[in-house]
């Protein structure tokens, strides 16, 4: 392929949205701005958003760089923990049994309902917050995981019984291999949730005043009604997820690329 | 044969195949010819009877001295890996480095015509090709006995004829003993030194044509008067008992 020809290809994935962006952000410009011109709003107006994140640019940068970091934490247990429950019920019928409703119970639970709980066993902090990104990661990737390590064609394990294959050379020739397309799907909506659970648990059980990542802000300042504030924090929240997301899904797609099936 | 369940698959088959021989067995769909393979391959029990390979039961056949070899309906290649890797992995799964392996793996690559392909992968190949690198793979051990079922069932006519052209010449080359399943009548003769013919389930064996046609066969044989009258008796036959 070109270079130019991929820049084209390039283009035509980013302009829609881009367009489309810039749509919204002119109607929201329009509603708020123009037409309902009034100093009081329940919606800020683009305009100010923008001012509100260029005067508070490092609060919210030091910010999301802390969510960032809490939510890679939960992020990376999630995918240990996740691969190895998973190993796990690839290798027992009895302990997928035993142990699959929990994993379905930490999907269902509501997180604010145990975040007193987690305060209580961990404190207020960081550590916590981990812990809620972590919880909320997590089931994605033992469900991937676990379906990718069993879901596999049963003509080919009969191929590797026929070959006298040992129950080690199954798992590592065989059934490995058969869920890293699984696992990096799992990967790439765990992310999503990592970031979500961080500022879900920043809110919940996040820290003082002193250290602060985006939840507490979102908490802060809609306590305060500085709607604002309020939307850049926000905004910020959704590029982090958007870029967690996006590199996971990249990384993904390097590792599982000659995963695709025919 | 009887599953769990109930389901009567198969009733007093009794078959022999002699080493070197090439028999087809047609029978309609659901009639149980892949049970027969399956046992044979010692993948299934059957629930009364045995089954032998050899003299041995298929399993310690298998362990003991390593001569059976399956192709599936789909060519069940692993998608992660080359066309190379593939066709390596039985030498693999029973220890042999990669390098020793490479030599077996490069003339199977040239009999079925993949060596140019040795790097693709498995969805970069057309079904055709998917299919002979199934076969590649099922010989690469050198295999005295070769289980095969309705392996070019989803190919187009063309490819399926010229499939079946080398998979005989491969076949005259080693002269493995061949049971190929299939329900495509014409395929059967064909192939076949033998032609058996299953009823409709549970599946009993109801017709042993001998095929008088001498091997090698070219392609035109299939437009040859004698061809078509034993087709259409085995024909009779299957629609008899279906």
């Amino acid at each position: 392929m070109r270079p130019g020809n991929r820049l084209a290809i390039g283009m035509e994935r980013v302009l829609p949205p881009l367009a489309l962006f810039s749509l919204v952000v002119l109607l929201w410009y329009l509603a708020t701005e123009v037409i309902w011109d009034r100093p009081y709003r329940l919606i800020p107006g683009p305009g100010q958003v923008a001012r509100a994140a260029a005067e508070n640019a490092g609060r919210l940068a030091s910010a999301a760089g802390l969510t960032a970091a809490a939510a890679l934490c939960g992020f990376a247990l999630s995918l240990t923990a996740g691969c190895l429950v998973a190993f796990g019920f690839s290798q027992s019928r009895i302990l997928q049994r035993s142990f699959y409703p929990y994993a379905v119970f930490l999907q269902t639970v509501p997180i604010v309902a145990v975040a007193p709980l987690i305060v209580f066993w961990f404190d207020y902090g960081f550590q916590s917050v981990v812990v809620v990104s972590f919880i909320l990661s997590l089931f994605p990737i033992i469900t991937n995981a676990a379906t990718g390590l069993t879901a596999v064609d049963a003509n080919l394990l009969e191929l590797f019984e026929l070959y006298n294959a040992s129950r080690w050379q199954v798992l590592w020739k065989l059934r490995l291999p058969h869920a890293v397309p699984y696992l990096v799907a799992g990967a790439r909506i765990s992310s999503g949730l990592a970031v979500i659970g961080a500022i879900v648990g920043e809110i919940s059980a996040g820290y003082g005043s002193e250290r602060f990542g985006l939840g507490y802000i979102i908490f802060q300042t809609s306590g305060q009604l500085k709607t604002e504030e309020l939307f850049a924090a926000v905004l910020a929240s959704a590029l982090l997820g958007f870029g967690i997301f996006a590199a996971v899904s990249r990384i993904g797609e390097a590792l599982a690329g000659r995963w695709q099936s025919y | 044969m009887v599953f769990p369940g109930g389901l009567e698959a198969l009733q007093g088959i009794h078959l022999e195949l002699q080493a070197g021989e090439f028999v087809s067995l047609v029978g309609p769909s659901g009639c149980g010819k892949s049970t027969v393979l399956r046992m044979m391959a010692g993948l299934l029990q059957p629930t009364t009877g045995d089954v032998t390979v050899a003299g041995l039961h298929p399993r310690r056949a298998r362990r003991e001295k390593q001569d059976v070899s399956f192709v599936f309906q789909e060519a069940t290649l692993l998608a992660w890996r080359s066309v190379r890797d593939n066709v390596r992995l039985p030498l693999e799964l029973r220890g042999i480095p990669a390098r020793q392996a490479s030599e077996s793996v490069q003339t199977l690559l040239a009999l079925v015509g993949l060596t140019e392909f040795e790097d693709a992968y498995p969805r970069q190949l057309s079904g055709g090709m998917r299919m002979r690198a199934s076969i590649a793979r099922a010989l690469v051990t050198r295999p005295d006995l070769l289980l095969m079922d309705e392996p070019f069932g989803s190919l187009d006519e063309i490819t399926r004829q010229r499939l079946n052209e080398d998979l005989l010449a491969l076949w005259m080359r080693d002269r493995w003993t061949a049971l190929f399943v299939t329900h495509n009548v014409y395929e059967a003769v064909f192939l076949g030194g033998r032609v058996l013919v299953m009823s409709a389930r549970p599946g009993r064996l109801v017709g042993d044509f001998d095929v008088p046609f001498q091997y090698p066969r070219p392609g035109t044989l299939r437009a040859d008067p004698d061809f078509a009258r034993l087709a259409g008796k085995v024909s009779d036959c299957l629609r008899e008992h279906a």
